[in-house]
C-alpha cells in the first residue's frame, strides 16, 4: 500500500515536469510556434487560391467559348436570312427577264451582288467551295447587269437573251441553295448527307 | 508593253486548263467563258471584230480578271503579247470554251453510241 503511493507520487511528479517543460518551451518558443503555424496556414491559403484561380480561369474561358459560339451561331443565322433574301431577288429576276421588265433589272442585279459580297465578307465561317460558288455567282450578275445596261444605253440593238440569263440565274440559284444547305447543316438544321 | 506577269498567267492558266484542274463555266454573254479561285475571277473571250459598215473582219481573244466584287481590274489582249503567248491565250480560249460546253463528253457519249450501235 505504502509502494502504491509512492509511484501515484512520482507520476504526479512528472506529469507536473512534463507540463512545466511544454509551458516552459512555449513560453520560451511561442514566436516560433506562431510562425510555424502562420507559414502553414500561408501554405494552405495559397493552395485554395491556387484552385480558385484555376476554377475561375476556366469558368471564364469556357463563358468566353460560349459568348463566341453564340456571336458564330448569330452570324450563321444572319447568313441564313441574307442567303434566302437572295435567293427571293433571284427567282425574281428570272420573273423580269421573262416579261423584258430591262429598266428595272439593274438594280436587282446590283442588290443580288452587294448581298452575295457582304456574305461572302462577313461569314468565314462558309466553306471554301463555296465562297468561290458565291463570287461566282457575283460575276454572272455583273456580267448580266452589264450586258443589260450597254442594252438600255443603246435599245436599237439586240436584247438579251432572256432564256440564256434565265438558265444561268437558275444555276446560280442551285449554288446558292447548296450553300444554304451547307451552313444549315453546320447548325444542325438540317441533316448531313 | 508587255508586262511578264500577264504572260505567266496565261501560261499558267492553259497548263491547268489542259490538266482539268479548272472549271471553267458558261456565262450569259456568247463567246464568254469564266472561272473563280481564291477570290478572283477570270474571263476569257473571242469577240468579233467589225469594221464601220458592221461588216465581221476577224476575231480577237482576250482575258479579263475580276476582284471579289466583280469590278475589273485587268484586262489581256491577245494582240498586246507577244506570238506565243498570244498564241497560248487563243488555245486557252478553245480550252475553256470546250470544258465549258462539255464537248469532249458529248463526243465520247456520240463515240460510245456509235460503236453501240
Amino acid at each position: 500500500m505504502r509502494g502504491l503511493g509512492a509511484i501515484n507520487i512520482s507520476l504526479l511528479t512528472e506529469r507536473r515536469t512534463l507540463l512545466d517543460t511544454l509551458t516552459k518551451l512555449i513560453k520560451d518558443h511561442w514566436g516560433d510556434l506562431a510562425s510555424v503555424a502562420g507559414a502553414l496556414i500561408s501554405i494552405v491559403g495559397f493552395i485554395v487560391t491556387i484552385i480558385a484561380v484555376l476554377f475561375s480561369r476556366s469558368a471564364a474561358q469556357r463563358a468566353e467559348a460560349a459568348a463566341r459560339e453564340v456571336k458564330a451561331e448569330i452570324v450563321r443565322s444572319d447568313t441564313i436570312m441574307e442567303l434566302s433574301a437572295v435567293i427571293t431577288i433571284m427567282e425574281e429576276i428570272k420573273r423580269l427577264h421573262r416579261v423584258n421588265a430591262w429598266a428595272i433589272l439593274p438594280d436587282r442585279y446590283s442588290s443580288v451582288k452587294r448581298l452575295l459580297i457582304s456574305i461572302r465578307a462577313s461569314s468565314p465561317s462558309i466553306p471554301t467551295e463555296h465562297r468561290e460558288s458565291l463570287l461566282a455567282a457575283v460575276q454572272h450578275f455583273s456580267t448580266m447587269e452589264k450586258q443589260v445596261e450597254r442594252f438600255l444605253a443603246s435599245p436599237i440593238g439586240t436584247a438579251p437573251n432572256q432564256a440564256k440569263l434565265n438558265e444561268v440565274v437558275s444555276l446560280q440559284l442551285d449554288r446558292v441553295n447548296d450553300t444554304l444547305g451547307a451552313i444549315r447543316q453546320q447548325i444542325g438544321i438540317e441533316p448531313y448527307g | 508593253m508587255v508586262n511578264s506577269r500577264n504572260v505567266i498567267l496565261v501560261e499558267r492558266l492553259h497548263e491547268r486548263t489542259l490538266n482539268n484542274k479548272l472549271l471553267w463555266e458558261k456565262t450569259v454573254v456568247p463567246g464568254v467563258f469564266q472561272v473563280v479561285f481564291g477570290v478572283h475571277s477570270i474571263q476569257v473571250a473571242k469577240r468579233e471584230d467589225v469594221d464601220s459598215w458592221g461588216t465581221v473582219i476577224g476575231h480577237s481573244f482576250s482575258m479579263e480578271i475580276y476582284n471579289e466584287e466583280g469590278t475589273l481590274i485587268e484586262e489581256i489582249r491577245a494582240k498586246d503579247l507577244e506570238e506565243s503567248a498570244s498564241q497560248k491565250l487563243e488555245e486557252l480560249y478553245e480550252l475553256a470554251r470546250r470544258q465549258a460546253m462539255g464537248v469532249d463528253k458529248i463526243l465520247d457519249s456520240l463515240l460510245s453510241e456509235l460503236e453501240s450501235q
